[in-house]
């Protein structure tokens, strides 16, 4: 038999592009996610014990909190949950406890989305290339996120301090790295 | 002056000479010229041969709007056709050639079209090359028409994409636009200048205009100097604004990118507010033989002196019909040229006296010469005699086209103004306003306040300052001369790019084309590189005359993206390109698949579509792979199937919304087959439905429609049913190694997956939860093959782990990978479809064997409707059978007909069709009109040339009591 091991879906490709030092594009190895989704008619109170359980309010539309997990808003009533594998098993399971009549679905996502850091100077001028959203730190600031086209695929960027990070659907990941190293190269 | 290049004036770097070549033969230029200016001060006149007639033509107006300069610039990978030469800066090495003439375009055999311009009308082609018929004459004229060559080598330059965003996006870097810029950024507002030009300041640079002096040229200096350096301004020259879409989305082409090794930058701009500042061009005066070389707009003329220091002619006739000649008159002192004439159409009433010897109530009746210009014939508006006046140059200042096509393509209107004898802009839905010539100001004084007004405006819109009020402008009072009526129409040439004339657009007058956009169709007015920049506005004139309707009752043509042409090679900018083009999307085990000999085809994934073996043909692969999971056990990659959760209390009645089939009565535990129609009650696609527990489902789409799926039932919950559930996309998330055959359920039982893996435990359509070697398992008992089969899901991390984890607990039971192909075989023998393949848009249930609406199910689902339709109930439609060949070793070519009567009709397809390892025989599937009742009958298939014999059957070719699916 096989001992069990996980595959990134970067490995081919290496992990980590550096440009001089003005620029890094990093591959975030074996990230621990989950997807929340609420029932859009869920009661206040409920809404309430939910953010109890993860530490923190839930976060507005186009922005990202930090509680016990890391929460990302992804549309309408549905939120990425990020961080350690144990903690987000546990948030599963007290949430389907605590709120088995509620209309709220947690689901494994550590193999769905694919995480790369964007860091250095050049960040952005990487990014205008590959993105149409404004970028200046006033319009797109620090833990706003914005879901928007990056190499023709659906993509997540993240403002974060010294950079963005990009969340990518596991299936367009690959795309999206050779996309990213095309454009720093030039 | 020495030849054409004067020897001094003009911006120009005259220390900096340039060497290039035209048509084979080496000139000198300046650096700051261009080709078409280079090129006239060594003395060139005919540039190029016009579309159809093949006539000299040479420089007639300048920028973009320029229609006889079209050059093939470049040699090798790097050649493009039909640039304007008045668009090409001259660099060292420049190679440039003329296009569509042969030999040579001194001396063109093309020219014979002229001598036959009385048959070769507008339109010719529509009366004529039709006996004995068209595909005679078809390859002549396609290799006839047609300008410049294509490189064949792949394209070398390298092109990058640019996202801008901006309070205020000025278009144009004239007067009017600078001073737009500049208060824009004095309200406090990000700005953008794009200018195509390769400099800032437009036509204010070198031209003196009405009523003004030394000065405004200074001026503007300075003004470009102070918004260079000013901090929320970014000036783009050499940047075309190509289109103008929606929400202020414009599209723009930057020929001077500032990262090197980039050639050209598509740029993607959005800004909050815009102003179209993009300047107006002289149009033509429509006269006999108005299209020789030598005839030249008066500002391109002037532009010509003061710009790049080049005298156009020695002896020049200026033709104008009152007003705009003063700066070309100007010019052409300073130059010193001899102004021969200057023939006024207007009578000169309550205008200043002039002292300047013209020729008032008199028009250029004809140009004379061919290669060149060298005389004209004067006559009077009314009245007899003509007067003959040597010159080697006609300097035409018939009135100003204010460029406005970038306005109306945000869906501005345009309003004909009578005073000015142009189209102006009266309102548009986005937020866009324009100004300057633009807007029909004449004078620097206009162009200023008007500017500025549109600066404060486009600021104050995006919340920077105040609301400014409207200035009052000055604009030109215009008595148009539409066309001569002396001149022969035959030769008076409205668009000079397309060989359009007077005579043609009078032609589709008589022929009753009414619309302006018919007019353009029947005659191909405006339809070349220039786009009616200049021809547009002058034709409309020659309509309205001839057709005694007012300019604005005739309208205007709609102008179109782009505003001047773009390269191909921008349009693919950035990575768009190569391996790049489109996502490809890989399977998580993608490696373990190539170890294995995988060959790979694009299947919406990259998918094995056959493992080869010691150089096996795909057809003996799957052959052997088919017979493999038949005999033994195979394991397939099934990856790319669409699985959506749905949970909530409404979950269920969701479902029976959305397929046709009952979902609700679906106990946890269990799978159901389900058909998801469209509203037409056609077939849309196929999947399962899995109960994961109470008010939890997995739905697996068909990989082929995941991401319609997905979207068709976001859409139906967001927008018809709000019921209480939520939908989750976990397609990504999940890898699937798909067990096959008689084996299958021995190789699970090895994987030892913590559930009872026995027949009565976890039959057919059953589901599963589990662990193997720790890893959280989901197993499905499903089957496309038509064998025992699971769907193994895992975390798509431990995807590649999971192929090589029951491969290795498979080797036992002579467990093989198969692909693509070898599925396909089976499911065909098994008569299961393959939606899109073995389905149309007509498809319905019914068809393929499932009698929907079923009695039990009362409530609604999407096409529901539809099926109660008399028509989905006739005997005669197209339904699923399947075919046998009379000859098992002959395999019909899906999309054969199968055909009867004489002359044969065509009463059915074939959808799928492969030699059968299994069965030893050829199969196939079909759809066929009214096929179910014909079963038994003989039918003819109509196959690669040939007629093929068969037998329609059940679609179903083996084990058709399920026997095997049940074990």
């Amino acid at each position: 038999m096989v001992k069990p091991y996980r595959m990134h879906s970067f490995a081919e490709l290496g992990d980590k592009l550096s440009f001089g030092q003005e620029l890094t594009v990093s591959a975030v190895q074996n990230t621990n996610a989950m997807l929340l989704s609420i029932g859009s008619n869920m009661s206040e109170k409920s809404i309430g014990a939910i953010e109890k359980i993860l530490g923190t309010s839930l976060p507005d539309a186009n922005r990202m909190v930090q509680g016990v997990v890391e929460i990302i808003w992804q549309g309408p009533y549905q939120f990425l949950l990020v961080g350690k594998q144990l903690k987000l098993d546990d948030i599963s399971t007290v949430l389907n406890a605590e709120l088995k009549d509620e209309t709220i679905l947690v689901t494994p996502f550590s193999s769905a989305v694919k995480f790369m850091h964007v860091i250095g100077k050049n960040a952005t001028t990487l990014l205008a290339l590959l993105t149409s959203i404004p970028l200046d730190t006033d319009k797109f600031s620090t833990e706003t996120v914005a879901i928007t086209r990056l190499a023709k695929v659906r993509c997540t960027l993240i403002r974060r301090a010294g950079g963005v990070d990009i969340i990518v659907d596991r299936i367009n990941a690959n795309h999206v790295w050779e996309w990213i190293t095309d454009a720093a190269n030039t | 002056m020495a030849g054409y290049r004067l020897e001094k004036g003009g911006l120009v770097g005259r220390n900096e000479t340039v060497n290039f070549t035209f048509n084979g033969r080496p000139y000198v230029g300046f650096k700051g010229d261009t080709l078409a200016s280079a090129l006239v001060a060594n003395g060139v006149s005919v540039f190029g041969r016009s579309f159809k007639y093949h006539r000299s033509r040479g420089l007639f107006s300048r920028g973009a709007a320029d229609p006889n300069t079209l050059m093939q610039i470049g040699i090798g990978a790097q050649t493009s056709p039909n640039i304007p030469a008045t668009q090409v800066p001259v660099t060292d090495g420049l190679v440039a050639n003329s296009i569509n003439a042969w030999p040579s375009v001194e001396f063109d055999i093309g020219e014979i079209n002229d001598v036959f311009k009385r048959v070769l009308i507008a339109g010719f082609y529509y009366k004529s090359l039709m006996w004995p018929k068209w595909g005679l004459f078809e390859p002549i004229i396609r290799r006839a028409a047609g300008m410049g060559k294509v490189p064949k080598e792949p394209d070398s330059a390298s092109y990058e994409i640019g996202n801008l965003q901006c309070d205020v996006l000025v278009i144009g870097a004239g007067l009017a636009g600078l001073h737009a810029a500049q208060a824009a950024a004095g309200a406090g507002a990000d700005v953008i200048i794009m200018e195509s030009d390769t400099v800032a300041g437009g036509t204010s640079l070198w031209s003196i205009g009405a009523n003004a002096n030394e000065d405004v040229r200074e001026q503007v200096k300075r003004l470009v100097n102070e918004v260079h350096s000013s901090p929320n301004i970014r000036m783009l020259c050499s940047t075309t604004v190509v289109s103008y879409h929606d929400d202020n989305y414009l599209v723009a082409i930057d020929r001077n990118c500032d990262v090197v090794a980039v050639d050209e930058r598509l740029i993607h701009a959005r800004a909050g507010s815009v102003v179209v500042a993009q300047g107006a061009v002289e149009r033509p005066f429509i006269f006999e033989n108005n299209d020789r070389p030598g005839v030249i707009a008066a500002d391109a003329f002037s532009e010509l002196i003061r710009r790049y220091g080049v005298a156009f002619g020695k002896k020049i006739v200026i033709f104008t019909n009152g007003g705009r000649a003063d700066d070309a008159i100007a010019a052409a002192h300073e130059a010193g040229i001899e102004i021969v004439a200057i023939v006024d159409s207007s009578d000169g009433a309550g205008s200043d006296a002039r002292n300047d010897n013209r020729l008032m109530g008199h028009v250029i009746k004809r140009a004379m010469g061919r290669k060149r210009v060298r005389g004209v014939e004067v006559v009077p508006t009314d009245g007899q005699g003509s007067i003959k006046l040597a010159c080697d140059t006609v300097v035409v200042a018939a009135g100003a086209s204010a460029q406005l096509q970038l306005f109306t393509q945000s869906g501005g209107k345009l309003s004909y103004d009578e005073d000015s004898a142009s189209f102006l802009p009266v309102s548009s839905m986005q937020n866009v306003r324009v100004c300057g010539a633009s807007n029909g100001t004449n004078t620097p004084t206009s162009a200023v306040s008007d500017g500025r007004w549109a600066g404060l405006d486009a600021a104050a819109s995006v919340g920077f300052g105040d609301k400014p009020s409207v200035p009052d402008l000055t604009r030109a009072l215009e008595k148009p001369l539409w066309f001569v009526h002396q001149s022969s129409s035959k030769t008076s040439f409205v668009d000079m790019q397309g060989d359009v004339t007077v005579s043609d657009l009078a032609l589709s007058l008589r022929e009753n084309f009414r619309s302006i956009e018919h007019i353009k169709r029947y005659t191909t007015l405006g339809m070349g590189v220039e786009q009616g920049k200049i021809s547009g506005l002058a034709a409309i004139g020659v309509i309205s005359e001839l057709s005694g309707k007012s300019p604005g009752d005739v309208g205007t043509l709609k102008h179109r993206p782009p505003y001047s042409p773009v390269s191909l090679g921008a349009l693919s900018a950035g990575q768009k390109r190569g391996a790049l083009l489109a996502p490809i999307k890989k399977l998580p085990a993608h490696k373990w698949h190539e170890k294995h000999g995988a060959v790979f085809e694009d299947h919406g994934w990259m998918r094995p579509t056959y493992y080869s073996m010691s150089g096996e043909t795909m057809h003996g692969a799957a052959a052997r792979e088919a017979v493999a999971v038949r005999k033994n056990v195979g394991l397939f990659d099934g990856t790319p199937l669409g699985k959506f959760e749905i949970k909530g209390p409404d979950a269920a009645k969701f479902l029976n919304y959305i397929y046709a089939g009952r979902m609700d009565t679906l106990k946890v535990g269990r799978i159901r087959y389900g058909l998801m129609l469209n509203e037409n009650g056609s077939l849309f696609d196929d999947g399962v439905v899995v109960c994961l527990s109470k008010d939890h489902f997995l739905i697996n789409a068909s990989s082929g429609h995941a991401d319609a799926v997905y979207d068709w039932l976001e859409a139906w919950h967001q927008l018809e049913w709000p019921l209480d559930l939520v939908i989750q996309d976990c397609t990504a998330e999940w890898a699937v190694a798909t067990v096959a055959g008689p084996k299958a359920r021995e190789v699970l039982a090895a994987l030892n997956p913590g559930f009872d893996v026995s027949a009565e435990s976890f039959p057919h359509m059953s589901y599963r939860a589990g662990h193997i070697s720790g890893v959280p398992a989901r197993v499905q008992r499903v089957s496309f093959s038509g064998e025992i089969c699971y769907e193994i899901n895992v975390s798509a991390d431990y995807g590649e782990w999971i192929m090589h984890h029951v491969q290795e607990a498979g080797k036992l039971f002579g467990l093989v990978p198969y692909g693509i192909e070898a599925l396909e075989i089976l499911r065909a023998e098994k008569g299961y479809i393959h939606v899109d393949t073995d389905t149309d848009s007509n498809t319905q249930p019914k068809d393929i064997g499932f009698p929907y609406p079923s009695k039990t199910k009362e409530s609604d689902f999407i096409g529901r409707r539809s099926l109660m339709r008399p028509a989905s109930h006739s005997p005669n439609r197209q339904q699923l059978v399947g075919i046998a060949t009379a000859d098992p070793d002959t395999v019909l070519e899906v999309g054969a007909h199968i055909v009867t009567g004489n002359p044969a009709q065509s009463i059915g397809f074939i959808t799928s069709s492969y030699m059968s390892p299994n069965l030893g025989c050829s199969i196939a599937l079909a759809l066929m009109n009214g096929g179910k009742a014909a079963t038994g009958a003989s039918v003819d298939v109509w196959s690669l040339g040939k007629t093929v014999s068969g037998t329609v059957c059940d679609p179903v070719f083996f084990d058709k009591e399920r026997g095997l699916l049940n074990g």
